[in-house]
């Protein structure tokens, strides 16, 4: 496989801050909206693409995942194995504000594998928590009146309540 | 800062994450339709998407059966009032200690047993002459309530299309409509207020007969909008 100038091609990335990444062109195929950017250029892209609303931490994160994932797929052995220990290090090492920034960034980018499992991670994180718990989650305003929480709760209610035997 | 990032997160993101919990639990759908109004609407306009509906019924999107109550149809047992198995006024159990712990069994709960519908175990309820009309009911056990006199496995269901069946016409068939209407206490999903017993009205298979008490061996209600509520109980050993 080595030798093929396709593997071999650089890609350059700059982030909000200015900071410049460079990618196989490999890798970059996974980031489906730099790849879409590449194939609308008529010619060979040389000099660094921009990305507005990509933060240095968040693309050093994702190129991370990718490049680990990359790697494990082209192992032979027990590479399911390898990736899920390296998956949950991974989100176990982001607070959820970093969770969240990173969900942005990859949604941005278009890295669907990453977004997946970025999406059940959160689905995981706010799994069977309160309505508290979620709205600071998300930092999320509560926009009911009272009475539409009061209606609310009534309505749910019976979710609540288990069959209970003698 | 934390603000700015909820309202950048598009719809598509959100029902991502709610389709990824665990749908089995009505609970979570409680707690996050609580959550704000944004929640709340993406729940109902994608409920199908994460509700465990048969593949092959489709539902129409009205008001009798809007996602609440197909939600509440699938996981909500209708209570022993409901499922005309105690009357309003013999509410509440004799016993004083008990006598919380049975309230709350005798109106609406979460149920145990599955929390599926099917058609075919709505066939299996229906006389013959209505097999063509289409009954959905929770799978066997139901919700199991081990009462003093015997076990009542409570079931509820949903008609599709209930006023153009068979059942309905034969409900309102004139001389006898009037007479099976009762008071199950209202619909326990709609808040209907008129229901039918479809027993009396000879709509069950005639092969469910009664026990020594008279109580019937299956007992089933439906309101105004197709909404069954019932139980099952065990066959006597000797009849």
């Amino acid at each position: 496989m080595s030798g093929i100038s396709d593997t071999e091609r650089m890609i350059t990335l700059k982030t909000v801050e200015g900071t410049l990444f460079d990618v196989k062109s490999s890798i970059a195929k996974d980031l489906k909206t730099v790849q879409a950017f590449i194939d609308d250029s008529d010619d060979d892209v040389t000099s660094p693409i921009p990305l507005p609303n990509v933060f240095t931490r968040e693309l050093s994160r994702i190129l991370d995942y990718l490049n680990n994932h990359h790697r494990f797929r082209s192992g032979i052995e027990k590479a399911d194995e390898e990736m899920a220990r390296y998956d949950a290090e991974f989100a176990k090492s982001m607070s959820h504000e970093e969770l969240k920034a990173l969900i942005l960034a990859a949604n941005y980018l278009n890295v669907k594998d990453l977004l997946e499992f970025l999406n059940q991670t959160v689905a995981d994180v706010i799994q069977n928590k309160s309505v508290e718990f979620v709205r600071n989650f998300f930092g999320i305003e509560n926009d009911y009146t009272p009475e539409e929480e009061e209606k609310l709760r009534n309505e749910n209610e019976w979710a609540f309540n288990g069959v209970e035997q003698d | 800062m934390a603000e700015a990032l909820f309202s950048y997160l598009s719809d598509d993101i959100l029902v991502s994450i709610f389709s990824k919990l665990d749908g089995s639990d009505p609970r979570h759908r409680a707690v996050l339709s609580s959550v704000c109004t944004r929640f709340c609407s993406l729940l109902r306009q994608h409920h199908r998407l994460l509700l465990p509906l048969p593949p092959s019924h489709h539902f129409p999107n009205d008001s009798t059966n809007t996602p609440e109550i197909l939600l509440k149809l699938h996981f909500c047992c209708p209570g022993l009032l409901h499922a005309g198995v105690v009357s309003e006024s013999g509410f509440g159990s004799e016993d004083p200690i008990g006598k919380r712990r049975k309230l709350c069994n005798q109106k609406e709960h979460l149920a145990s047993g599955v929390w599926s519908l099917s058609r075919e175990q709505g066939s299996k309820l229906l006389a013959r002459q209505f097999r063509d009309d289409c009954l959905y009911i929770c799978d066997w056990p139901g919700c199991l309530h081990l009462e003093e006199k015997r076990k009542y496995r409570l079931f509820r269901g949903v008609f599709v299309d209930f006023k153009e069946t068979r059942v309905w016409k034969a409900l309102n068939d004139g001389k006898n409509k009037v007479k099976r209407k009762v008071d199950v206490g209202g619909c326990a999903f709609c808040k209907s207020e008129e229901s039918w017993d479809l027993h009396s009205a000879f709509c069950l298979r005639r092969v469910f007969g009664f026990h020594d008490d008279g109580e019937p061996v299956v007992r089933a209600f439906v309101c105004e909008n197709g909404h069954v509520s019932g139980a099952w109980t065990d066959v006597p050993m000797y009849s």
